[in-house]
């Protein structure tokens, strides 16, 4: 997830990554990455949650901007086989998620123009 | 069937393509490649395949598209290719794309759902999908802060990390092909596809590899991983 400020909102933080603050730690799935209560607050230090998760950082200084990578759980792209949630834009901007289908198969099909 | 515009430069790029297949199913735009940090994609086309109750039944995979059921749109190609792209077409005719096992497979899914064959299991959905290792999740990190800063129109400081996240994520060619599409080479319809040095000015180029090179090196017979049910 990229940011433009070392803190981050807990919301923000929950709503970007897919992990979910509870008593435990930081959960997703079955998964829960124990973390100290001055990481579960309403605001919390991207850098030092980066590092209790085990999660990468990149930084561009000269930009001013952070970007935290995926969490490697399992060694997997998938922590769980629970489907993300997905919210993406339409050729007009229309946000659309994924989860909307819940109920249907679905096939999600990735291409490009290039 | 949700389809999914990998692409940087968003609706602007993917509207031409989006409006001739005129889809009745959802068409999103993922400008910072959302499905590769989320599910794994490294190539295109691929799926994933997502049952009534929210689970991934199958992990992204490499996905032949069907046959058409129209004529494609064409495009403009100039009369007089240019070397270049005379390679490129004569690598991308080598490669290997089987729809047909794939699309038995998905027919069948469609039918009989969880009885199906190829639908799997929790746990092997997550052994199948990439292996990702705290480089590439790192390599991730990199892309997105690549796309953000190309969106912003930062170019220059993009490659940077475009070139991080190659580095750290070699089987990723969307991460290549993205940034490789974003250099230009020849002006007109085939801008987008020359990825790789310009006949003019060769040491320009910002990449370690280019679309040539890198597919010859694998073969281009290997570059889509086989279907394996």
């Amino acid at each position: 997830m990229l940011l433009t400020s070392e803190t981050t909102s807990r919301a923000e933080f929950e709503h970007r990554s897919g992990w979910v603050m509870k008593p435990e730690g930081a959960c997703k799935g079955d998964v829960c990455i124990p973390l100290p209560d001055e990481l579960k607050g309403d605001t919390v230090n991207a850098r030092a949650l980066a590092e209790a998760m085990g999660l990468p950082l990149a930084e561009e200084p000269d930009f001013g901007l952070l970007a935290i990578g995926p969490e490697t759980v399992g060694s997997r792209a998938l922590t769980s086989a629970q489907a993300p949630e997905l919210e993406l834009p339409d050729v007009n901007g229309n946000l659309f998620k994924l989860s909307s289908l819940r109920g249907q198969k679905i096939i999600v099909y990735a291409w490009a123009p290039y | 069937m949700v389809t999914v515009g990998l692409d940087v430069l968003g609706a602007a790029s993917c509207r031409g393509f989006i409006e001739a297949a005129a889809p009745k199913h959802p068409s999103l735009i993922d400008q910072h490649h959302r499905l590769a940090e989320l599910f794994g994609v490294i190539n295109i086309p691929s799926s994933i395949w997502i049952d009534e109750q929210g689970m991934i039944v199958r992990p992204a995979e490499v996905a032949p598209a069907p046959p058409l059921e129209r004529d494609a749109p064409t495009m403009d190609i100039p009369a007089e290719l240019p070397a270049r792209f005379v390679e490129i077409l004569g690598e991308a005719a080598k490669m290997v794309i089987e729809p047909a096992a794939y699309h038995t497979a998905l027919r069948d899914w469609v039918e009989k759902g969880a009885d199906s064959d190829y639908a799997m299991d929790p746990v092997t959905v997550i052994q199948r999908s990439r292996p990702r290792s705290a480089d590439v999740s790192l390599g991730h990190a990199h892309f997105e802060l690549a796309t953000h800063l190309e969106s912003e129109g930062q170019h220059t400081a993009a490659i940077k990390h475009f070139r991080e996240a190659h580095r750290l994520v070699p089987d990723s060619w969307t991460f290549r092909r993205q940034a490789w599409s974003l250099e230009g080479g020849v002006e007109g319809p085939l801008n987008r596809f020359w990825q790789g040095p310009s006949d003019d000015n060769p040491q320009d180029w910002p990449y370690e590899g280019d679309w040539l090179e890198d597919v010859r090196e694998v073969g281009a017979e290997n570059y889509n991983e086989p279907w394996k049910a």
